[in-house]
């Protein structure tokens, strides 16, 4: 009867993550006020994905509009449903808005 | 344990081990797999895989969304190391990721949603006998070392880089079989028209090989013990291409359309060009305004199409060249259909296979 005994030999894996690099989606727009603590008197963007008749952005704006007061809502829709916006919609949007809800996450 | 900065010419840290079993829940813990058994990624498996191609182990592919992982040839080859894929394929699995980071193919968009699709990738040429990827038999399914290894590898790259995980950035409400591997083969040999490279990309040619990416449901079976003409086998497959319900009815995109070799027999036998197959399956895979409006799946209407007109007929596709039309499978009374993500993205791309110089 041959028994195996553990081999003391060292074992190195590699690391199969990858490297996320920051990265900037959004062109920078320099703010030409500054808002007060949080977004009252704030005109606020959002960018909308509707989809089968949900807009949660919309509902989300539309909630914090009822929490604070603000400027105005402007909304803009993705030009496609299923990729991320790209920087044309970025720069149509910036100019008109203090702040934008680019996303949601749970 | 202990981490390392890695081998001295590769830039992954490596962590050590002195237990084979350590090294592996290390790599469950760390969320490193997909739940499957894996092969462990050592610095010889790595370095055997890089062996197999002419690139610098630091370049950049790309990065794999939605996580953006930065898939340098080193990291695909360190998954590739752990989907057990061997050196040989390697240039295949690196063909199928570059044809995924497309712009029409929606890496992201496919990483993410809530429809089922997975990314398929599809095997033709020369390197189809060459290195053994099966065509044949059970295409589909299990029992090709080249086919899961490629397979499963392209599911790693999109774990570990892309962060597609369930529940997190993966959103599909079902999930995939698919997404532990899916790839299969052209036919080596029953395939009576010029590889499906060829006939998607005209700038490549019946001796070069290449892989067709495509984000898609699982294979559908058509059966058909019945029909033995082109229109009688295609009327059949053309009504499972309009089911109500289908992601292309419902959304339009492209469909992968697998014959299996018995019909593909039938298609020679009557002379019928793939683009002949192409033409019928578009002109036969229609419902009527009617139907689409009681099932609210109007979406844009072609302008040729009333839709002020219950009975005019709306298609499914809107180009010929959406139904992409392979042969692979065993004999059989079958054929299958692999719907796409419809009109958001997954769509067909092919890419030459580049191998070193000297191997094929």
């Amino acid at each position: 009867v041959q028994t195996l005994t553990p081999s003391a030999t060292r074992i190195r894996i590699l690391d199969p993550v990858g490297v996320i690099e920051p990265e900037v989606t959004a062109p920078a727009v320099k703010a030409d006020r500054q808002l007060s603590p949080g977004l009252e008197g704030a005109v606020l963007g959002v960018l909308t994905n509707v989809f089968r008749g949900y807009d949660v952005p919309q509902a989300v704006a539309e909630r914090i509009g009822r929490r604070v007061k603000l400027k105005d809502i402007v909304r803009i829709a993705k030009p496609s449903i299923s990729r991320p916006a790209g920087a044309d919609t970025y720069k149509k949007l910036a100019p008109q808005v203090d702040a934008v809800i680019v996303g949601l996450c749970a | 344990l202990s981490v390392s900065t890695g081998a001295p010419d590769l830039a992954a840290a490596g962590v050590d081990f002195e237990d084979i079993d350590e090294a592996i829940e290390h790599c469950y813990r760390s969320g490193w797999t997909d739940g499957l058994p894996f092969l462990l990624p050592t610095e010889r498996r790595v370095h055997s895989i890089l062996s197999a191609v002419d690139r610098d182990p630091l370049e950049v592919v790309g990065k794999i969304p939605p996580r953006n992982g930065t898939a340098t040839i080193e990291k695909i080859a360190i998954n590739a190391a752990m989907a057990g894929c061997l050196p040989e394929h390697f240039g295949v699995l690196l063909a199928a990721i570059e044809a995924m980071l497309g712009a029409e193919f929606n890496l992201n968009g496919v990483q993410a949603t809530t429809h089922v699709c997975a990314p398929l990738t599809i095997v033709s040429g020369p390197a189809v006998s060459g290195l053994n990827f099966n065509g044949r038999d059970g295409v589909f399914g299990g029992g090709s070392r080249a086919n899961v290894g490629v397979g499963r590898a392209v599911r790693m790259v999109l774990w570990n880089l892309g962060g597609a995980k369930p529940g997190d950035i993966d959103k599909s409400t079902f999930g995939h079989p698919g997404k532990y591997a899916f790839c299969i083969a052209e036919h080596p040999e029953d395939n009576p028209w010029e590889p499906l490279h060829v006939a998607r990309d005209p700038s490549l040619s019946a001796e070069d090989s290449a892989v067709t990416v495509f984000a898609c449901e699982a294979n559908r079976n058509v059966a058909d013990t019945h029909n033995d003409t082109p229109q009688g086998l295609l009327n059949v497959i053309a009504d499972a291409l309009r089911t109500i319900g289908n992601e292309n009815t419902y959304g339009g995109g492209q469909v992968v359309v697998v014959l299996g070799p018995e019909r593909a027999r039938v298609m020679k036998q009557y002379g019928w060009t793939r683009k002949d197959v192409q033409h019928y399956l578009f002109d036969q895979a229609r419902r009527s305004v009617r139907e689409m409006k009681k099932a609210k799946l109007i979406r844009s209407t072609p302008r040729w199409v009333n839709a002020d007109d219950p009975d005019a007929m709306w298609p499914v596709f809107e180009d010929v060249d959406d139904i992409v039309v392979l042969v692979a499978g065993g004999d059989g009374p079958h054929s299958a259909t692999c719907s796409g993500w419809g009109e958001f993205g997954g769509f067909a791309a092919t890419r030459k296979i580049d191998f070193p110089v000297g191997r094929t």
